[in-house]
């Protein structure tokens, strides 16, 4: 009894380390849709995929992942080493061309070793002090993905906006942060567009929504 | 003063008029700069004393300066020390958000010369170079690659531009390894832009080639209407063509040919893999729109009137039938499909991550043949991948080890 157990618990030893080594191809499963439009049916075996929330999706997604690294298993090492070339041509502590804005000069620059860039301006010259309007790597922090566009200074100096997608979804959260206090603002305006347009009045700003 | 560019009284590739602030009606609108069929305006800015125009034409950007008082008219292009006989150059005005200076911030780069920044005088036309991308490692000269431009014929006769850039001791030859890269949708046009990153194909002894494919303005607003809606399939029959154009001059072969497209450039794949599987060795399309039907009738996914205007409204049965009879996963059939490498985000809302998934799983189902279909989730990100300068790199190296593997290359 206790043998046949041993050679049950090896054979299944054996069969999923060989899974293992040379994974299989996904088979997701066939749930035929019928699509029918202008007379014409198109029948969709993979229309099920569509939902995110279901579990099923994600494991499918999960085993094409394991089925395409170990097609590029052999090639792990190389990728390694092609990331350190391509990044090793990269100048790590770099930054923009300064250009001047209604009285201050603005550069946009990155540190070494760090993935965001940290924006900057200098009032007036570029021998004074730095002033940090936004280091992306702070704000970066708690996310696998972190996007700031459509900066934009109010014509007063005072407040800054500027959109954040943190899902790579092109779709804003606009945020202000008043630049003398360096706190941002409560209010925030989601589901929109990066890019605002301030008025003369530095209290107002236009944007665009999709829909 | 008002200037305005337009596209007013059949003005295609735009003109620039200008009107009194005190009197905006089109009635009062003044030509500065007529409608050319030949050049493409494709930005203006305003200074105190003069206009700077960036205008295409043939594919290649000048920059031209204008005085209010038609006391000046040049090109930047004619007074600069920078290179513009080689046609793979980028060229751009910069920002410029000063508007009492005679300086104009210029951007410029090429397949071979990496980004420039630089500052010209339009008084006494002198330039400053204010910036260079530096590329490390002691071993980058531009004199090591060598950049051209080409002309494929398409099938209706058109000249298709090609622009090509390799390492000089990268011999032509049936054997040699070529990326073909395409987009060609929404008028976008791919630039012949310097890559740090593309150094390592380059380096690697691959070619690397840009299909200035309908769909895009290379050549003019009249490039971009030939190659969308009931025209769309112009922009998948260019790059075959330019394929087909490369191999037959022996800069490749079939064996040896790759081709790579994200997004829209996902559906060039899918389409180019449907009509000319036996083409290319490898290909891969990132974020693909593939399920271009599906897609287009779904009303929960939100869809903007740019997506109806560059591929229809499959609600008309017109639309419909033209649509279907290209969209890739529609289209699939029983043939050797390509190596193929499929990436996409979970969190992709421009073309979500189903699209590809489905592709991927239907082509399986048909593929005949060993080559390898092999689909990457980023399970975190969306459509533009990583956010990060560095962690972007990851995907890249795996795209370009999919190649290198095919070639047999391992170092």
């Amino acid at each position: 009894m206790d043998k046949q157990y041993l050679v049950i618990i090896s054979f299944l030893f054996i069969f999923s380390s060989c899974t293992d080594m040379k994974t299989t191809l996904p088979t997701p499963k066939k749930e035929d849709k019928l699509l029918k439009i202008h007379g014409d049916t198109r029948v969709d075996p993979y229309y099920w995929l569509n939902n995110r929330e279901n579990p099923e999706v994600i494991s499918y997604l999960e085993e094409e992942n394991k089925y395409s690294q170990s097609v590029l298993k052999s090639t792990k090492k190389f990728q390694k080493e092609l990331f350190d070339e391509m990044k090793g041509r990269i100048k790590e502590d770099d930054s923009s061309v300064p250009y001047l804005l209604n009285g201050y000069w603005y550069i946009t620059r990155y540190e070494k070793g760090k993935e965001y860039p940290i924006y900057t301006r200098k009032f007036m010259s570029l021998d004074s002090k730095e002033e940090i309007m936004l280091d992306v790597n702070e704000m970066a922090k708690d996310y696998e993905y972190y996007q700031v566009s459509g900066l934009s200074v109010s014509p007063d100096n005072k407040k800054i906006s500027f959109g954040v997608d943190t899902l790579s979804r092109r779709i804003y959260t606009i945020n202000v942060k008043n630049l003398e206090t360096g706190k941002m603002l409560s209010d925030e305006i989601k589901g929109v567009n990066s890019y605002t347009a301030w008025s003369s009045d530095s209290k107002t700003f236009f944007l665009h929504r999709e829909r | 003063m008002f200037y305005i560019t337009t596209n007013a009284d059949y003005s295609t590739n735009f003109k620039i008029v200008k009107t009194p602030i005190s009197n905006t009606n089109k009635s009062n609108w003044e030509d500065v700069i007529q409608h050319s069929d030949d050049i493409l305006i494709d930005d203006l800015e305003l200074f105190s004393g003069f206009m700077a125009i960036e205008q295409r034409e043939n594919g290649l950007v000048y920059l031209r300066v204008i005085g209010y008082d038609n006391d000046m008219d040049y090109f930047i292009n004619e007074n600069s020390s920078l290179d513009f006989q080689n046609e793979t150059y980028s060229f751009s005005l910069g920002y410029n958000p000063e508007f009492n200076t005679e300086n104009v911030r210029l951007s410029y780069n090429s397949l071979t010369v990496p980004s420039t920044i630089l500052e010209f005088n339009t008084n006494n036309k002198q330039e400053k170079i204010l910036k260079q991308q530096e590329v490390l490692g002691n071993k980058f000269n531009s004199d090591n690659y060598t950049s051209e431009r080409l002309f494929a014929i398409a099938h209706d006769g058109k000249k298709i531009p090609i622009s090509i850039v390799r390492h000089k001791d990268t011999k032509l030859n049936s054997d040699t390894p070529l990326l073909q890269y395409g987009y060609g949708s929404y008028g976008i046009t791919v630039d012949p832009r310097f890559s740090s990153v593309r150094l390592s194909l380059l380096d690697r002894g691959f070619v690397y080639a840009i299909a200035h494919i309908r769909g895009s303005q290379y050549l003019g607003r009249e490039w971009y209407e030939d190659g969308r809606v009931f025209n769309k399939k112009n922009t998948f029959m260019d790059f075959i063509s330019a394929s087909e154009f490369l191999i037959e001059k022996k800069y490749t072969s079939p064996d040896h040919l790759y081709a790579m497209g994200g997004s829209a450039g996902g559906l060039l794949m899918g389409a180019i893999m449907n009509m000319s599987p036996e083409l290319y060795n490898g290909v891969i399309s990132a974020v693909p729109f593939v399920d271009v039907v599906t897609t287009m009738l779904d009303e929960s996914i939100p869809l903007t009137t740019g997506e109806y205007d560059e591929w229809g409204d499959p609600n008309i049965k017109e639309f419909y039938d033209y649509m279907l009879s290209y969209s890739p996963y529609d289209n699939i059939k029983n043939v050797e499909y390509p190596n193929t490498l499929v990436t996409t985000g979970l969190h992709d809302s421009q073309v979500q991550y189903w699209e590809p998934a489905k592709w991927v799983a239907k082509l399986r189902d048909y593929h005949q043949g060993d080559n390898k279909i092999i689909l990457h989730t980023d399970m975190d990100a969306g459509h533009s991948g990583s956010s990060g300068r560095f962690e972007a790199l990851k995907e890249i190296a795996m795209e370009y080890a999919f190649l290198f593997m095919l070639e047999g290359i391992n170092q």
